[in-house]
C-alpha cells in the first residue's frame, strides 16, 4: 500500500460517539467561573506604577546635584574655568548612576522581585527611566547655564563629557571588577582632561564633537542592552544566587 | 490542582545541588526537611521560576510552568530565605511596590494589605520604616508580600527563622488555614513548625529526595529506635560522644533525661519512646545539632 | 475555531464559546483517552478531567495559541496517572487501541492489526498525526521529543505499515 493510501486509510478513521460530553461542558463552565484570571498589564503600567518607587532616591540625589549645578554655574561667569565647572557637573550627572547600579542585590531585593510578574528587563528600563528623567532635568538646567555663560558651548562641554561618562562608567560597571572605582576613575581623568584642555576643547568643530557624541551614544545603547539581556535570561542571577 | 515536579536537576560545575528529584504536590501543606546544602533553597528557586533546572520540568496540572510565563508567576507566592528590603522603604511603601510588581490592581491591593496587616499584626508598624523593625517582625512583612497576590501555591524557604515561639504558632495556624485549597510548600530545619501541620514531608539529602510521605509513614522508618533514659550528670559527657542524642532535659537530682535514637537500646534503663519528626531527622542527618531544654 | 477567536469571544464574556470549544475537542480527546486508559469509564474520566484542568488555564494558552497541542498534553498527562492510580492489575490488552461502539471494514481491521504491530513510540505518533490531525510540531510538543525525532518515527511508521499492508 502506498503512504498516502495509508495515511488516507488513518485519516478516515471514523468519530466515535462521544457520551459525557454534557457533564464535560458543565464542569468545565463551573471551573471557568471559578479560575483565576490573569490580568493585563501593559508596560506603561509597570513602569508608571514603579516610577513612584525607584524614582525617589534617586531624583533626591540628583535634586540636591541639580542645586549644586545652579549654585556652581549660575555664578560662573565667563572663561575657561566656568566652561570646565559645566564638564564636571556633566560628568557628575552621569555618575548619579552608580550608587543605583545593582541596588537591588545590594538590599537583597533581586530574589523576590525575579518571582514576580514583572520581568527583570521591564524593572531595569523603569530605572532607567527614573534615571534618565531626573539626567534629563540636570543636564537641561545645565545646558541653559552654560549657554547663558559662554554661548555655543553646550554641545562640547555638557552633553559631550556627559555622553562619554555615561558610556565609560556603565562600560566599566559592567565589564569590570570594582566597576564603580573604574567608572569614578574614568570621570576624573575625563574631567582633568577637559579642564586641562578647555581652551582648546572650545575651539572642537561641531561635527567633530557630534561624531564622539555618537559614538558614546552606541556604546551606552550596547550596555543598556547587554544588561537587558542578562536581565532577561538570569545569567548573573545564578552566579550570586548560588553564593 | 497538583504540581508535578519532574526529575528536576540543577548542576553547578560538575555538582548536582539538586538531583533528580521528582514529586507530586497537592493542595495541602507540605513540609520540605533536609539539613543546610541538601538542596531545598535551589529546588524552590526552580519551583519559583527564578533559577533554570539543568533537566526536568514542572506541570502545573499539566501545563509545563516554564511555558506558563506570567500566569505561573501570578498563581506563586515565593518568600526566599534571605531578603531585604531597599532601606527607604516603609511597611506600606514595600507593600505597595511588591503589589506593583506582582500587577495586584490598585483597589484590590489596599484592601488586600489591610486585610494581611490585620492578620499578621502589621497595622501598628504600617508606616515604619522596615529596616527599624526586629527581625520576626521583617520576617512577618515578607510573609505578607508573598500571600499579596492570593496564591494557589505559596513556597516558603525557612519562613519561621527569627520568629518567637509564640509568633511562630500563629503562623502555624495562619498557615493552616490558608492551606486549604492551596499548595503550600514549607522547607525548615525546625521540624516542629510542619510537624502538626504538614499533610505530608518529603525529605532531601545532597540534592536527592530520600523519602516523601505522611508524618506516621516517615516515622515507621524509626520505629522501636527511639529512645528516653535517665542519666546521671558525671556520665553525660561519655554519652554525648557515643550516642546520637536528640535532645536532654533536665530532670533535676544529678540526673538528666536523654533522648536518643538508635538501632537498639545503649544505655541502661531506656524506655521506648514514640519517635517524633524530629528523631528522623537526626536519623537521617546526623551531626546537625541536637536540642537542649535545660 | 481559531485560538484567536475563541480569545476574542472569551475575552467579551461569551461564556457559548468554552462549550463550543469543549464539544469541539472532546470526542477527539476521548479517543485518545480510550487509546491510553484501561476501560471505558477511565477514558471519560480522564477526559473530563483534562477538560477541567485546561480550563483552568485556558487564559495562559490561548494567549499563545498552542490550545490544541496543550490539551492533549494534558490529556496524556492525566491518563498516566490514571495508569499509575490503583488499577495497576489491569492488562494492556493488545487491542488498546481499537475503540468499541462501531463496525469496522475489514481494512480498516487490517490497518488495526498493523497499527497494533508497531512499536508504542510510532504508533503515538502515527495516531497523533493522523488520527487526530495534529501538526507534527504539535505532536512532538505533546510527547516531549525534539520534532527530528517526530519526524524520523513518522518516518519509520509509515515504512513498517506500508510493509504490513
Amino acid at each position: 500500500m502506498k503512504p498516502r493510501e495509508i495515511k488516507a486509510l488513518l485519516r478516515a478513521t471514523p468519530a466515535a460517539d462521544a457520551p459525557g460530553v454534557d457533564e464535560a461542558v458543565r464542569r468545565c463552565r463551573a471551573v471557568y467561573a471559578r479560575r483565576r484570571t490573569l490580568r493585563r498589564l501593559g508596560a506603561a503600567e509597570i513602569i508608571v506604577g514603579q516610577l513612584r518607587f525607584v524614582a525617589r532616591p534617586v531624583w533626591l540625589v540628583q535634586g540636591a546635584l541639580l542645586v549644586v549645578i545652579c549654585l556652581a554655574l549660575g555664578r560662573a561667569g565667563g572663561g575657561r574655568h566656568a566652561l570646565a565647572m559645566s564638564a564636571l557637573t556633566a560628568v557628575l550627572v552621569a555618575l548619579t548612576i552608580l550608587p543605583f547600579y545593582g541596588r537591588s542585590e545590594r538590599h537583597g531585593m533581586r530574589e523576590i522581585e525575579a518571582a514576580t510578574r514583572v520581568s527583570r528587563v521591564k524593572l531595569l528600563l523603569a530605572k532607567l527611566a527614573a534615571v534618565g528623567v531626573g539626567d534629563a532635568v540636570c543636564l537641561g538646567a545645565a545646558a541653559l547655564l552654560t549657554l547663558r555663560n559662554a554661548p555655543g558651548t553646550a554641545l562640547v562641554f555638557v552633553v559631550l563629557p556627559f555622553a562619554l561618562a555615561s558610556a565609560g562608567s556603565l562600560f566599566a560597571l559592567n565589564h569590570l571588577p570594582g566597576g564603580a572605582f573604574a567608572a569614578t576613575g574614568f570621570a576624573v581623568a575625563l574631567v582633568s582632561v577637559y579642564w586641562a584642555m578647555a581652551e582648546r576643547l572650545s575651539r572642537l568643530p561641531a561635527a567633530a564633537a557630534l561624531a564622539a557624541c555618537a559614538l558614546a551614544a552606541g556604546v551606552l545603547a550596547a550596555e543598556c542592552i547587554k544588561m537587558a539581556r542578562d536581565a532577561q535570561f538570569g545569567k548573573d542571577m545564578e552566579e550570586i544566587l548560588w553564593t | 490542582m497538583d504540581l508535578k515536579i519532574e526529575n528536576l536537576t540543577r548542576l553547578y560545575g560538575g555538582k548536582a545541588a539538586v538531583d533528580g528529584v521528582s514529586l507530586t504536590l497537592t493542595p495541602g501543606v507540605w513540609g520540605l526537611l533536609g539539613a543546610n546544602g541538601a538542596g531545598k533553597t535551589t529546588l524552590m528557586r526552580m519551583l519559583a521560576g527564578i533559577l533554570t533546572p539543568s533537566a526536568g520540568r514542572v506541570l502545573c496540572d499539566g501545563a509545563d510552568t516554564r511555558a506558563m510565563g506570567e500566569a505561573w508567576r501570578d498563581m506563586l507566592g515565593y518568600l526566599p530565605q534571605r531578603f531585604g528590603f531597599y532601606p527607604e522603604f516603609t511597611v506600606a511603601d514595600y507593600l505597595d511596590y511588591m503589589a506593583v510588581l506582582k500587577g495586584v490592581e490598585k483597589r484590590a491591593a489596599r484592601r488586600r494589605i489591610g486585610e494581611l496587616c490585620e492578620t499578621l499584626s502589621l497595622t501598628r508598624v504600617y508606616k515604619k520604616k522596615i529596616r527599624r523593625l526586629s527581625g520576626g517582625t521583617q520576617r512577618r512583612v515578607g510573609i505578607a508580600q508573598a500571600l499579596l497576590n492570593d496564591p494557589d501555591v505559596l513556597i516558603l524557604d525557612e519562613p519561621t527563622s527569627g520568629l518567637d515561639p509564640g509568633e511562630r504558632v500563629r503562623f502555624r495556624n495562619l498557615l493552616s488555614e490558608f492551606a486549604r485549597g492551596r499548595i503550600v510548600l514549607i522547607s525548615t530545619h525546625i521540624v516542629s513548625d510542619v510537624e502538626y501541620i504538614a499533610a505530608e514531608n518529603a525529605i532531601m539529602k545532597d540534592g536527592r529526595l530520600i523519602d516523601v510521605g505522611t508524618t506516621e509513614e516517615l516515622l515507621r522508618a524509626i520505629d522501636g529506635k527511639v529512645f528516653t533514659a535517665l542519666v546521671p550528670e558525671g556520665l553525660l559527657a561519655q554519652v554525648e560522644r557515643d550516642v546520637r542524642i536528640v535532645s536532654l532535659k533536665n530532670e533535676g537530682g544529678g540526673q538528666t533525661l536523654v533522648r536518643y535514637v538508635a538501632d537498639g537500646p545503649l544505655l541502661r534503663g531506656s524506655e521506648i519512646a514514640a519517635p517524633r519528626l524530629e528523631d528522623l531527622y537526626l536519623w537521617l542527618f546526623r551531626g546537625e545539632g541536637r536540642r537542649e531544654d535545660v | 475555531m481559531g485560538d484567536k477567536e475563541i480569545r476574542k469571544r472569551l475575552g467579551s464574556g461569551d461564556e457559548t464559546a468554552l462549550d463550543e470549544l469543549v464539544r469541539a475537542y472532546y470526542p477527539d480527546i476521548l479517543r485518545y483517552c480510550r487509546r491510553h486508559t484501561a476501560d471505558e469509564h477511565s477514558a471519560e474520566d480522564a477526559a473530563q478531567e483534562t477538560f477541567c484542568k485546561a480550563v483552568r488555564h485556558l487564559d495562559a494558552y490561548v494567549h499563545r495559541g498552542k490550545f490544541r497541542a496543550w490539551l492533549y498534553k494534558i490529556a496524556a498527562n492525566t491518563c498516566a496517572d490514571f495508569w499509575r492510580a490503583p488499577r495497576r492489575d489491569l492488562p494492556l490488552t493488545g487491542e488498546a487501541y481499537v475503540e468499541p461502539g462501531f463496525d469496522r471494514a475489514e481494512l480498516a481491521q487490517d490497518l488495526d492489526a498493523a497499527l497494533a504491530a508497531l512499536p508504542e513510540a510510532q504508533r503515538e505518533v502515527i495516531l497523533l498525526r493522523y488520527v487526530h490531525g495534529l501538526k507534527l510540531r504539535e505532536c512532538a510538543a505533546v510527547l516531549d521529543i525534539p520534532l527530528r525525532t517526530a519526524q524520523s518515527r513518522e518516518r519509520a511508521a509509515l515504512q513498517a505499515l506500508r510493509k504490513l499492508l
